[in-house]
């Protein structure tokens, strides 16, 4: 945030104005605010001191932000005397006493002067103004060079100032460029400022929350300690900063590297001082840049490099660093002075070593380590877990076997012997999901090989190669039982899915088998057992599901592995299921099968039905035959028996008897007047409703009737005076089809007699040459006459012959008698034609 | 450039009766107690779980303001460790601004625990005493550093926060970076979910492979279950790095 910034939301928003806030300050003490000409740009400046600062002091301007605070420039209202007040945030207020004392009595050369006060949960820092800045900005005063003079007045100066402050116990921490204020320039007077992460030397232990600037830490720093040689590191990395302008692990756009990149570039490489020509000044910085803190350049070597002296550097050729010295205090709020000490506490520990090494405390660990003597195996087993080639757990069985290798083998809090895994064994058995767990690890992390030195190595990796070779085969079984059972179901369970995964069902005895196949791995005698236990179950025990037969068949004949043993006993139960599931399948599709068939009879059977029965077209015919009889015998029938002898058909007297007339000659006639007798009442009908309604519809349509019937009145007439004519013409020609009637006479006697005379069709001659004769309408005898001759009429009696055709030409006749039927001979005459 | 998939949901809780916790998931915040917020980032952004002080007037507003101002920043490809830091000192600023701008919150205060998915890589941060946790092997691992003052056994003071004062206070917000193996399972969570949910809890319940949004739902539950005092909130987050870098810097390692 720049300054423009925050003077402008100090100026902008309403709420703030001097006389609102004046006098509300609380327990925060007065607030001030102050337009002070002069005052850098923006003018306002709205901090609150403490009260107790207030009466004395008022603020001129911030000067910056620190590490824990910010600072202000003040000014003593009586009588202007200016100093630098740091305000401690509330949440830094933890002061400590000796620290406050020491800095008191520290040499004001060398220290700025500071005093420390504490106003309920407020605290401060009163120091000295200094406004020639910090010497980070020294070159400003130099016309941006810096003087070899100059150089090495601030090394002689900031040499005495930090001895100073390491003699009286007082540790800074936090040098850099920044924290090293200048009081004069001519001569160069440098003083240390900011021991706001100062702590007492003794209390040193207590580390690692707060850190220093990065960038400033020494190697050594990373395992949590900060020493009297940390602060020398810091004061090399400041000279190399003021000699060379940018920090040595800056890059090349003036960004720093991390300081987990630092820290572990630093592992394996020194500093790199490639910013520096002079020889001699490469030589200081080797000094204060060594790794190794006890190897470090302190004020004698520096000091006699003043004199022109050149002291040893410490090659630290191999990377390693003797673990005399080492120290580490990060873990567990304890301090351990060797590996071994902390291998021990992280096995005792275990899950806590876990959480620690799967947070940020892998990286301070791995620092540390990179300083003791294991770093290069250390290193390696970091970036194993780093890979994910290890889990945690074996992070930390590596760490502790590689730290404290004389230690009994410890694994998640369980020792490694025989007895142990046996025990766990047993737990695991009886459904201990703990111990389960324990050896599943155990085994995914290969521990057991993992154990080379101890006794009981080749054992151990026995059995670890022992047991995950059986899972091997517990996994490959599984999925190929798995397999089998699906092709079982697809076949025999109607092709459905089973419903619940064979490896889901057998995940839950997973627990059990880690116990079982641990203890079979430490004792033949176990292995047998569980083979035992599963023959005796499969004694006499009833076929079931046909995937599960491989390994039955593999386990009776003695060829399976206890893996596979355990595998088919819990695999049993689901077999069984997946039988009765078959089972139920088969009876359920027979079922079905039979339901179906039974519904295709029935389909059949309906459709022959349905194919039988009359269809619109037969109903059609029904209908109009039905219409036509009714449109036309009810006409008839009126016709012909009610309305006999009406409308002027009476016997026209051609016909010669009654019964001569036949119902078809007659039928027209008899429809016709049918018909109009009841187109008559229809009329009549009509006109009947038409004077009840008025309506003229209904009499135009009675009317009509009316007319129709008159119409066909006489037509029927017509019609019975044409049928009667042909009736007669029928009775006097009864067979004209074989013949032409000649004539005919009828008797005077009763019963009448009758006799006629015929041409047959076809006869060579003129004239009449057959001859019949009737009783009634009844013929009672016929002759054929002798061919030659030709004949015309006849007549009955003995006396003259009665001509019908010619009654005046009288040749000769043929007299007959028939006595045929026991009567009275009757006695009739044929007349000659000639 | 790392990715996240990310499930978060914050809870009133069994006691309190106002949520002062709030979620910041890449601009988007939420303070509604049970919603849950699911997203899948790929272009970066920051995560944060906040917690309003409860001790302090204006808890809410103090973890509101937080999350307003988390999402005014801007990444880029320098974003590292002192970016982030000076990053989190404008949102502690911006709070303690917010504070005095509103009578009675001169003092209102905020803890932050983060991620910033950053183009030049995943970076931590933490204010106070939310946890990031790493789910890994069975086992959490925390990644913040915790900033409680004084024994631990005593309950806790907080050892720094956003805004919490009138004054200007500089805070160090631990930033620092966290290279992802693969995909890495990250809660990050307010202390009311870990004072009343176990580390070996938060295992079972969280870790991969149960799907985020099932192990944000759970961990919430459980933290009710056990009683929840405080506010909880959880962030379950799923990052990767998907970078060219990644690959690089694996191969160094």
């Amino acid at each position: 945030m720049s300054g423009g910034e925050r003077t402008e939301l100090e100026k902008g928003p309403g709420g703030i104005q001097p006389t609102a806030l004046e006098g509300a300050g609380g327990p925060a003490g007065p607030t001030e605010l102050e337009d002070r000409p002069g005052a850098p740009a923006g003018g306002f400046i709205a901090h609150n001191l403490p009260a107790p600062l207030a009466e004395e002091y008022r603020i001129v301007r911030r000067l910056g932000l620190g590490g824990q605070g910010s600072v202000y420039l003040c000014e003593r209202i009586v009588d202007g005397h200016q100093v630098a007040i740091k305000l401690y945030s509330v949440a830094m207020s933890r002061l400590d006493a000796t620290v406050i004392e020491k800095l008191a009595t520290a040499p004001a050369e060398h220290i700025v002067p500071t005093t420390f006060g504490q106003w309920g949960e407020e605290c401060w820092e009163i120091q000295e103004y200094l406004p020639l800045g910090t010497i980070g900005d020294i070159r400003q005063h130099f016309a941006g060079t810096l003087p070899d003079a100059v150089a090495h007045a601030v090394v002689a100066d900031l040499t005495e100032a930090v001895a100073a402050a390491h003699a009286r116990e007082l540790l800074h921490r936090d040098i850099k460029p920044s924290n090293i204020l200048i009081r004069s320039l001519d001569p160069i007077d440098l003083v240390l400022a900011d021991f706001g992460l100062v702590r007492n030397l003794l209390a040193g232990a207590q580390v690692g929350s707060r850190s220093a600037t990065p960038g400033y830490r020494s190697p050594d720093t990373a395992q949590g300690i900060w020493r009297l040689e940390s602060d020398w590191w810091a004061v090399g990395i400041t000279l190399y900063e003021l000699l060379c302008e940018r920090h040595p692990f800056d890059d090349e756009n003036g960004y720093r590297k991390d300081e987990v990149t630092i820290l572990g570039y630093l592992i394996e490489n020194e500093v790199p001082l490639d910013g520096v020509e002079d020889p001699r000044w490469q030589l200081l910085l080797r000094g204060l840049l060594t790794k190794s803190a006890d190897h470090r350049w302190g004020a004698d070597q520096v000091r006699a490099w003043l004199a022109g002296d050149s002291p040893t550097i410490h090659q630290s050729t191999a990377p390693k660093v003797a673990d005399r010295g080492w120290a580490f205090a990060g873990f567990g709020g304890q301090e351990f002075t060797s590996v071994d000490q902390l291998g021990r506490a992280l096995a005792s520990r275990w899950d806590e070593a876990a959480e620690y090494l799967n947070g940020r405390g892998k990286t301070m660990l791995h620092n540390a380590l990179a300083q003791s003597s294991v770093a290069t195996e250390a290193h390696r087993t970091f970036d194993r877990h780093d890979r994910k080639l290890i889990t945690t757990d074996g992070l930390v069985f590596e760490l502790v076997r590689l730290l404290a290798p004389d230690d009994r083998l410890v694994f998640r809090g369980r020792p490694l012997t025989p007895d142990s895994l046996a025990a766990a064994g047993h737990s695991a058995v009886n459904g201990d999901e703990g111990a389960a767990s324990w050896i599943s690890a155990l085994r995914r992390e290969h521990v057991l090989t993992n154990t080379m030195g101890d006794a009981q190595h080749t054992a151990f990796a026995r059995i670890d190669n022992q047991l995950n070779s059986w899972w091997d085969t517990l996994d490959a079984t599984t999925s190929r039982l798995d397999q089998g059972r699906r092709s079982y179901y697809n076949h025999a369970v109607e092709g459905r899915a089973p419903s619940v995964a064979l490896p889901a069902t057998i995940t839950p005895a997973h627990r059990r088998f880690e116990g079982e196949l641990l203890l079979a791995a430490l004792s033949p005698d176990h292995a047998e057992a569980i083979q035992q236990a599963v023959r005796s179950e499969l004694e006499g025990r009833p076929a079931t599901a046909g995937w599960v037969d491989p390994l039955r068949v593999a386990v009776d004949s003695d060829q399976a592995a206890p893996v596979e043993a355990l595998l088919l006993m819990a695999t049993l139960s689901l077999a069984d299921e997946d039988h009765a599931q078959a089972q139920d399948a088969e009876i359920a599709r027979r079922r079905r099968e039979a339901a179906a068939e039974a519904e295709q009879r029935r389909q059949r059977r309906r459709a022959r039905v349905r194919a039988a029965r009359p269809d619109g077209g037969d109903y059609a015919f029904v209908f109009l035959a039905g219409a036509g009889c009714i449109t036309v015998l009810v006409p008839w029938l009126l016709g012909t028996f009610a309305l006999d002898g009406a409308f002027g058909r009476d016997n026209s007297g051609l016909v010669p008897v009654d019964g001569a007339r036949s119902f078809g000659t007659y039928f027209l006639s008899n429809w016709i007047a049918g018909c109009a007798a009841l187109l008559m009442v229809l009329a009549a009908v009509l006109g009947f409703r038409a004077l009840l309604g008025r309506r003229i519809g209904a009499a135009v349509l009675g009317v009509l009737g009316l007319v129709g019937a008159l119409i066909l009145v006489p037509i029927s007439d017509d019609k019975w005076d044409a049928a009667e004519q042909a009736t007669a013409n029928k009775a006097y020609d009864p067979e004209f089809e074989n013949f032409f009637t000649c004539g005919g006479a009828v008797s005077e006697t009763e019963p009448a007699w009758s006799v006629w005379t015929f041409r047959i069709k076809d006869s060579p001659f003129e004239g009449c040459n057959r001859v019949r004769l009737y009783r009634g309408l009844t013929e009672v005898e016929s002759i054929n006459l002798d061919g030659r001759r030709r004949y015309r009429c006849c007549g009955f009696g003995s006396g003259s012959p009665v001509s019908v055709n010619n009654p005046e030409a009288e040749p000769s006749s043929l007299i007959f008698t028939y006595e045929g039927d026991g009567g009275a001979p009757v006695i009739f005459r044929v007349a000659d034609y000639q | 450039m790392i990715v996240a998939s990310v499930a978060a949901i914050t809870h009133v809780g069994v006691v309190r009766t106002e949520n002062q916790d709030c979620l910041h998931v890449a601009g988007w915040s939420s303070r509604q107690s049970g919603a849950r917020l699911t997203m899948d980032l790929e272009a970066g952004g920051v995560l944060a779980v906040i917690d309003g002080m409860g001790g302090h007037v204006g808890g809410a507003l103090a973890s509101w303001s937080a999350s307003r101002a988390l999402g005014d920043l801007r990444l880029d490809t320098a974003t590292g460790p002192s970016q982030v830091n000076r990053l989190v000192q404008g949102v502690s600023d911006a709070v303690r601004e917010q504070g005095q701008l509103t009578e009675g919150h001169a003092a209102m205060g905020a803890t932050i625990a983060g991620l910033v998915l950053g183009p030049a890589g995943l970076l931590i941060f933490n204010v106070g005493d939310c946890s990031i946790l790493r789910l890994r092997d069975g086992y959490a691992g925390q990644l913040a550093v915790i900033d409680r003052v004084g024994d631990p056994d005593r309950p806790s003071v907080i050892g720094q926060c956003l805004g919490g004062s009138p004054q200007p206070t500089a805070i160090d917000a631990h930033a620092d970076w966290f290279h992802p193996v693969d995909v890495e399972r990250l809660v990050l969570c307010s202390d009311g979910l870990t004072d009343c949910v176990t580390t070996k809890e938060i295992v079972a319940l969280a870790e991969a492979p149960v799907p985020i949004d099932d192990a944000a739902r759970a961990l919430i539950a459980a933290a009710v279950r056990n009683g929840a005092p405080d506010n909880v909130s959880v962030i379950v987050a799923d990052v990767a790095d998907r970078s060219e870098v990644a690959a690089d810097s694996d191969d160094n390692g």
